[in-house]
């Protein structure tokens, strides 16, 4: 009688439909691009070891400290279970020289969710890439220690003994501009390519390795964390601007694909750029958003005065984001947009 | 008007579809096998007089009454409106508001049923089958969009809309195409499957009517390549019946929503139907295979919409399968009849579980425009966290009416409907692509209804 009861009286469950969803959660999107940080951790540890594992540590305290705080101080909910916190003190980590101080590591990974995403309302608010906050934080504070580097493995084959201090390819580029050209460095430039490859070369923890930094963009365009529009806007856009000024004056200006594989353009294509959050939405507006931080970042490098400007390009264009949404909005079918375009 | 395009010569070589769309799971299986089986006649038919787009129809019998099957009990009121035939013999009990779909109480005729006597005249009606090649001649054109709306027949794929008006001819453009839309993208549901698998021959009549009453010179059945037994019969049934009109079985990609109207009209024609405009203005009438059935039936059989086929389906079902349903039966009967709910069941879908409203009991009738009732169990409807929009795109990249589901969705939470409008709020046709999508688990298709709530009240 009860089921009988229960058969008449039944109460179901009333929303509004689709009644099904999706399989892919936004915590899982996160935790694929830390997968697709994997292969370049692996290289950080390999080349740079222990100070460099300590920089990834410290930022990744950091950032998690400052928005479990945060939320506190606000009175919201713990907001650490997306997985956001954690990805932004890995990237951060990655865009810091692997002999920066561990102490400082962790007030950039502070400020990066900080004063980068949790004052803006926590994620999916925040106008600018958190890690490029926390970043542009140091360097505002720490300017020399953000621009000393070392020679990878330099642990490795020296043992105990002090790291060697080394240029960046991109520092090497840079001198050769400021000198109005110097062949000999020009041609040791190019000897390097084959290193930047692979990652031997002084630079950013996780930033010199581009076979490591590839395979991770390419588990992301597998899993479809990202599309092409954004990776590959940023390398056309790098490209447009490198390759006419290689062409016109050779002699300075040193050639693009050192400009591709140097500093943070490649990790920055697919890893840093591709922040959804502070990107434009549409496909057309992220490809743009793409080609612009591709050209300002060589403005940067080849007219402008640092030998890199990945991080400003990017802040720079997440500030015209919002324009670049309503320029590149999307038309309706049957109103100019779609198949009728 | 501009030129429309020409139709494409050759629509079966290719497998057609549209930009966008998701992959839900598509959970088929509990019921496609299932062959059509008759209802069992419920003990009382609720017949409410809304079951159509526009207005009410108006009872013509009185409290105890008595009505035959097939019988007139309400007529139309309106030029968009339908009448409502009785599928039962019986006895007029009632005129009174009871539940329905709407959720809203609606004033419904109560007929009891006199089994025995409905039985027999079932009985009588089963000789009686339309041919796949039977002689149009007999037809005039307004003769037949006459008998489709004096039959009462409204869509029957859900819209419910009156079907006599899309059969009128003389419209503004010329009809040059009729699509029979047997895509079935909604997940669960298998009744035009089934409906084509052993009906093929009705359905191919009511398109050639349709054809017909249109003026149109092709014909098109739209099926998805998840159904390849219905591809293969209705092509068998087309080549077989060897007609003059010119009809094409497409192949459309199994996606959804294949099956929108607005995405299966440019698949097959190229032709886009404008925002706020109707296939029509693109030369294209459009009707569910199920329609064209009920078509073919009114015409040449002179039967009335009476009955329907539906699917019970869902894991929450003890004994899911294809009903052919009289319009009116209790959904509580219908589904008790056959062992009723599982102990989890947890919530009962009028539809499928992309675009179907739930209902939170089975104290409901048929409808004309319901296509099946899904009902799931505890474990499919777990309710995810939602997290904040992390502006992904992924709304955006799949929206079959190329939106910005995410933008409008904000826009309706922040209570701005101008701000939704001008993001094009009305062109959302609530397929619930974005919402299946969105890894942040936010109900978009809420909110953007939410937000038509809103931009209506503003425009008043």
């Amino acid at each position: 009688m009860a089921l009988e009861e229960k058969k008449q009286m039944q109460l179901f469950r009333v929303k509004s439909s689709p009644h099904v969803g999706g399989s892919l959660t936004t915590p899982r999107v996160m935790i694929d691009v830390l997968i697709a940080l994997a292969p370049a951790t692996v290289a950080a540890l390999v080349l740079f070891q222990g100070p460099a594992a300590l920089v990834m540590i410290s930022c990744i305290a950091g950032a998690v400290a400052a928005e479990a705080f945060a939320n506190k101080l606000m009175g919201r909910p713990n907001s650490l279970g997306d997985w956001s916190a954690v990805l932004t003190g890995l990237i951060l980590a990655f865009c810091l020289p692997p002999n920066f101080p561990f102490y400082f590591a962790f007030l950039g990974g502070a400020a990066s969710t900080g004063i980068g995403k949790m004052v803006f309302g926590g994620l999916g608010a925040n106008i600018f890439n958190p890690a490029m906050m926390g970043r542009a934080f140091l360097t505002a504070c720490f300017g020399t220690m953000m621009t000393s580097w070392i020679e990878p493995q330099t642990l490795l084959v020296v043992g105990g003994v002090e790291a060697v201090t080394q240029a960046t390819p991109l520092g090497i580029a840079k001198e050769i501009l400021k000198a109005g050209g110097d062949a000999e460095k020009v041609r040791s430039l190019a000897a390097l390519m084959p290193k930047m490859f692979v990652g031997t070369t002084a630079g950013s923890i996780g930033e010199t390795s581009g076979v490591a930094i590839l395979l991770g963009g390419a588990w992301m365009l597998f899993r479809r964390t990202i599309t092409w529009h954004i990776p590959a806007g940023v390398l056309l856009g790098a490209l447009l601007f490198g390759v006419p000024a290689w062409l016109i004056s050779p002699e300075t200006v040193v050639n693009p694909l050192i400009h591709l594989l140097g500093g943070a353009m490649l990790f920055g294509a697919f890893i840093i750029a591709t922040d959804p959050v502070t990107c434009p939405l549409s496909p057309k507006g992220r490809f743009f958003f793409g080609v612009g931080v591709g050209l300002l970042t060589m403005l940067i490098r080849i007219v402008g005065g640092y030998p890199e400007g990945f991080m400003y390009a990017i802040l720079l264009m997440n500030a015209i984001t919002p324009f670049m949404d309503r320029w590149t909005a999307s038309r309706p079918l049957g109103q100019g947009g779609g198949a009728d375009a | 008007m501009a030129q429309l395009k020409p139709i494409p010569d050759q629509l079966e070589s290719k497998r057609l579809t549209f930009a966008g769309g998701v992959h839900p799971p598509e959970r088929k299986e509990i019921s496609e096998k299932m062959a059509i089986e008759r209802a069992p006649l419920p003990p009382e038919i609720w017949l409410p007089l809304s079951m159509h787009v526009g207005a009410p129809a108006k009872p013509v019998v009185e409290k105890k009454a008595e009505v035959k099957r097939g019988d007139l009990v309400a007529e139309a009121a309106g030029f968009i409106s339908a009448p409502i035939h009785s599928p039962v013999c019986g006895v007029v009990k009632d005129i009174l508001p009871l539940p329905h779909q709407s959720g809203q109480m609606v004033n419904s005729i109560v007929i009891t049923t006199d089994a025995p006597q409905t039985m027999a005249a079932i009985e009588a009606e089963q000789t009686q089958t339309v041919s796949a090649r039977c002689d149009l001649s007999a037809y005039k054109q307004d003769e037949i969009v006459e008998k489709v709306k004096a039959a009462g027949i409204v869509g029957l794929g859900g819209a419910a809309f009156p079907s006599f008006v899309k059969t009128m001819p003389g419209q503004k453009v010329p009809i040059d195409i009729v699509i029979l839309n047997g895509t079935e993208c909604e997940p669960y549901l298998t009744a035009d499957h089934r409906t084509m698998l052993e009906r093929p021959e009705p359905i191919i009549a009511g398109l050639r009517l349709a054809m017909k009453a249109t003026g149109a010179k092709r014909g098109a059945i739209g099926i998805e390549d998840n159904k390849p037994d219905a591809i293969a019969m209705m092509k068998r049934a087309v080549t077989e019946a060897n007609v003059v009109e010119r009809i094409e079985i497409c192949t459309m990609r199994t996606k959804y929503p294949q099956g929108g109207e607005r995405n299966l009209i440019p698949a097959i024609t190229g032709r886009v139907v404008p925002v706020g405009g109707f296939p029509p203005d693109v030369g294209v009438a459009i009707f569910n295979v199920g329609t064209a059935l009920a078509i073919a039936q009114a015409v040449v059989l002179g039967k009335p919409l009476m009955e329907r086929v539906m699917t019970i389906t869902g894991r929450g079902v003890t004994n899911p399968g294809n009903l052919l349903v009289p319009i009116g039966t209790p959904l509580q009967f219908l589904i008790g009849e056959r062992g009723g709910v599982t102990s989890n069941a947890a919530m009962a879908i009028l539809g499928g579980p992309m675009m179907g409203p739930t209902a939170p009991s089975l104290n409901l009738p048929v409808l004309k425009g319901m296509s099946g009732v899904t009902v799931l169990t505890e474990d499919d409807v777990e309710t995810k966290k939602e997290f904040a929009c992390i502006r992904c795109g992924r709304c955006v990249d799949i929206c079959p009416v190329g939106l910005s589901p995410a933008v409008i969705a904000r826009c309706s939470q922040r209570k701005r409907p101008e701000d939704a409008l001008a993001n094009h709020l009305n062109a959302c046709v609530e397929c619930g692509s974005c919402s299946f999508v969105c890894p942040s688990n936010i109900p978009l298709v809420q909110y953007i209804r939410s937000g038509k709530i809103q931009a209506r009240k503003i425009a008043n």
